[in-house]
């Protein structure tokens, strides 16, 4: 009789096992690009796809992705200068991302990932996630004719699972891909490992440098966009952010445009004081991406993610960042619906939320890039989000969404002066991710200008806050 | 009821007991299983509730418990929330001030 041996869950997460697994199912040898010391070269990581630039543009756009359209929101611009001090009140633009290929950004990233897992010759690709990335990569997997396997976190222990997620569940599957629907917990990742060890599949991971290379093509086309039209790049691009990819890809385009003047905001929903990974709290959120769970850890903590170095770095790019309530970006779904035509929604209006009230202190003569928008429906619309939030005994109300409790109650503005924005004390979070960094004993050179690169803090201050350490 | 061989079902699988968790997750999470849901085609006649093989749409086995022998889609819009509908219309008369 043959005894098999099926490893245990837990066994995963062995360090070696790990990294066996990751090297086949990435390509990337990590190791290679590892200092010394703590730090590691990232932009020789970047550049590990060797992929032209031309190359990324023709590959999206033969897979139906990019070249989306830069709209003007003239009846939510009329709204802001409605409620602006004279002379102010930007002008608000929408970069359309629901245009592509699956209905978000998401596919600029997946494209790419598939591609080069296509030309590498895996027969699959493995991605796990629970947002519009895993329809993304179903939807680039059918059409360059490969398998696909999305991991979801999706349900909570009574086998209740968030809408959002279900209807991801769903788009995944029209395209074909098969779902593996996980229960709350951070094991997520160790059942991706066995199933990319199982597979031999491409592991398609958000982390992944072609995945924030993808996501540049946004940024570009914003600056160039913009510069058709308008003369110049614009003031401000306002970014939905979480995992942090949707920023660094941003950014880097805007930068690979020659936008230098261009201020980057990152807009996160304020999910503080709910647990991500509480069976508990699951299903107390009402938005399951662009929120301060995922964006507030990933800023100091980049690297705790599903590859050894993480390509997405917020902190390189970001100039501000702000915080939106729930009920704020509900508001703005219905104001983009009903002043501008535009069903969308709602987690990719995190930074519309956000533009609102940043663009009513702007001159008028400035421009504000909202850069995404995501297709809606059922499960992830607002209307399907509040009522799952009231079935979970959530309280729904008009009034200042600032003083909502996330997980207790969502609260909508009465007006659209009611809609703000907190600032993040960027500088603090900067300082935090060197005093994480910090070890016993000396620090080389080399340390100390890579903890400036990756915070964007000087070098003295830098030596200042390992010094005090 | 039997559910006939070939059907497309969906099982659950336990991949961890409550107490047998990853370290360090919150106490809540770590007091339950973690459970996988799986969609694809059976492997044999059976019933809801017993141990089955199926097949998934990559070609995977996977065993697990018969739990749904007609998987639906059922997330939907909602109800017209009274809240969200009335934000465009006072949002109008507010424009109108």
């Amino acid at each position: 009789m043959v005894e098999t041996v099926t490893m245990n869950l837990l066994d995963y997460q062995d360090t070696k096992t790990q990294q066996r697994i990751l090297l086949g199912a990435t390509g990337v040898d990590y190791q290679e690009f590892e200092d010394s010391g703590l730090g590691f070269g990232y932009e020789a990581l970047m550049q590990s796809p060797q992929v032209e630039w031309t190359d990324v543009v023709s590959t999206q756009k033969s897979f139906k992705v990019g070249d989306t359209p830069l709209f003007e929101l003239k009846g939510i611009t009329q709204i802001v200068r409605h409620m602006s001090r004279p002379g102010h009140g930007a002008q608000i633009l929408l970069k359309d991302e629901a245009a592509n290929a699956s209905g978000s950004f998401k596919a600029r990233r997946a494209s790419l990932a598939v591609a080069l897992a296509k030309r590498r010759g895996y027969a699959g690709v493995v991605a796990a996630t629970s947002g519009n990335y895993g329809a993304a990569v179903a939807s680039q997997a059918a059409m360059q004719g490969l398998k696909c396997i999305i991991l979801q976190e999706a349900y909570d222990s009574h086998g209740v699972g968030q809408p959002e997620i279900l209807e991801k569940a769903r788009a995944c599957e029209a395209y074909g891909a098969e779902v593996v629907q996980l229960s709350v917990g951070p094991e997520l990742f160790l059942e991706l490992l066995k199933v990319l060890d199982e597979t031999g599949y491409f592991s398609a991971s958000l982390y992944a440098p072609y995945s924030v290379l993808g996501v540049e093509t946004l940024g570009f086309e914003i600056a160039t966009q913009c510069r058709e039209s308008y003369g110049r790049a614009p003031d401000s691009v306002v970014v939905s952010h979480a995992g942090g990819g949707n920023v660094t890809g941003t950014a880097r385009g805007l930068l690979r445009a020659g936008a230098m003047e261009t201020t980057v905001i990152a807009a996160s929903v304020n999910l503080s004081g709910l647990h991500m990974a509480s069976d508990g709290q699951f299903n107390r959120k009402s938005f399951t991406t662009s929120h301060t769970g995922f964006a507030m850890p990933f800023l100091d903590q980049p690297d705790r993610v599903d590859v050894p170095r993480n390509a997405c770095r917020p902190l390189r790019y970001l100039d501000r960042m702000v915080t939106v309530e729930q009920g704020d970006v509900f508001y703005a779904t219905e104001l983009l619906a009903q002043f501008d035509g535009l069903e969308r929604g709602p987690a990719g209006n995190t930074a519309l939320a956000a533009a609102i009230p940043i663009a009513r202190d702007l001159p008028d003569t400035a421009l504000v890039v909202v850069q995404e928008s995501e297709y809606s429906g059922a499960g992830k619309s607002h209307y399907a989000q509040v009522a799952f939030a009231r079935e979970n005994g959530i309280g729904v109300a008009v009034g200042d969404p600032r003083k909502s409790t996330p997980g207790v109650n969502i609260i909508l503005p009465a007006t659209p002066e009611g809609m703000t924005v907190a600032d993040v004390d960027l500088r603090a979070v900067r300082e935090k991710y060197v005093r994480r960094r910090s070890v016993h004993g000396e620090h080389s050179e080399a340390d100390v200008a890579f903890l400036a690169e990756e915070t964007r803090l000087p070098v003295a201050a830098v030596q200042e806050i390992l010094g005090r350490k | 009821m039997s559910v006939r061989r070939g059907s497309y079902v969906r099982v659950k699988c336990l991949l961890l007991e409550p107490g047998n968790r990853k370290s360090g997750i919150p106490a809540d999470t770590a007091s339950v299983a973690y459970e996988m849901r799986v969609a694809g085609y059976l492997a044999m006649d059976a019933s809801e509730g017993e141990e089955v093989q199926i097949t998934t749409v990559t070609g995977r086995t996977v065993t697990g418990k018969l739990e749904d022998a007609h998987p639906a889609y059922t997330h939907t819009f909602g109800p017209i929330d009274p809240i969200l509908h009335e934000v465009g219309p006072r949002v109008k008369a507010w424009l109108r001030r």
